[in-house]
């Protein structure tokens, strides 16, 4: 497993890519495979820091082998519940004439394969599992 | 880290990686070109959604000049990024 704990700004992804790209290396996964995984990871990660302005705390990501794939996960302290699981599920693109909205999350849905929300007293878990070929 | 180089007029060149965090820069390249553009994506190794919006938001700005977007040359993985949004439909992408 490989984890680090990221500042809650968009000039963590490139530190974010990096823990990626070398675990996915380590786990002799495909390039494919770790482009999906910063894809997701960046899309739920700038979704954490753009909801959740209530919170300094660094967010906190691991990425492990599991039996048949990739579990990704991403701990944010001190924020309020906001389901992202369920914002993924229902995500649709938005039509060309409006705004961004909603098409990252849908990245997300169409790249992985399982997401899960929990949140508890101010803690949220995000688990994110992509299924890898063997 | 994203690299923009406008070679020529009309054409820009976009190396390296397309994210949240370079969207703004992006962004403040594209906004004073005018139309017609290409944007030559051969050495664009990354896209997220927000590179993507750098892209949808320059392309509608031309459409209302009566000019276009052209996206080339791009590489199977964030060709599939534009394919997964739906805008392989938008843009035309050679």
């Amino acid at each position: 497993m490989v984890e680090g704990r990221f500042p809650r700004s968009f000039d963590s992804l490139a530190a974010i890519s990096t823990l990626i790209d070398g675990f996915a290396v380590r786990e002799n996964m495909s390039p494919d495979i770790s482009f999906d995984l910063q894809l997701a990871v960046e899309e739920l990660f700038t979704n954490l820091v753009k909801h959740h302005p209530e919170s300094r705390e660094p967010i906190l990501l691991q990425l492990e082998r599991v039996p048949d794939g990739v579990r990704v996960t991403l701990e944010d302290f001190g924020v309020e519940p906001w389901d992202i699981a369920e914002a993924v599920a229902t995500a649709r693109a938005p039509l060309p004439d409006q705004g961004p909205g909603g098409r990252g999350l849908r990245l997300v849905r169409l790249i992985t394969d399982e997401i899960r929300y929990q949140h508890d007293r101010g803690h949220s878990t995000i688990t994110l599992i992509k299924k890898v070929d063997t | 880290m994203l690299e923009l180089k406008v070679v020529e007029p009309g054409t820009v060149h976009l190396t390296g990686r397309l994210d949240a965090a370079e969207a703004d820069r992006a962004m403040a390249v594209f906004e004073p070109l005018p139309g017609p553009l290409t944007a030559d994506c051969e050495g664009l190794e990354y896209i997220s959604s927000a590179g993507l919006s750098v892209l949808v938001v320059t392309h509608k700005r031309l459409m209302a000049s009566g000019h276009k977007l052209r996206i080339v040359n791009l590489q199977p993985r964030v060709r599939n990024v534009f394919k997964y949004a739906g805008l392989d439909r938008l843009f035309q992408v050679e």
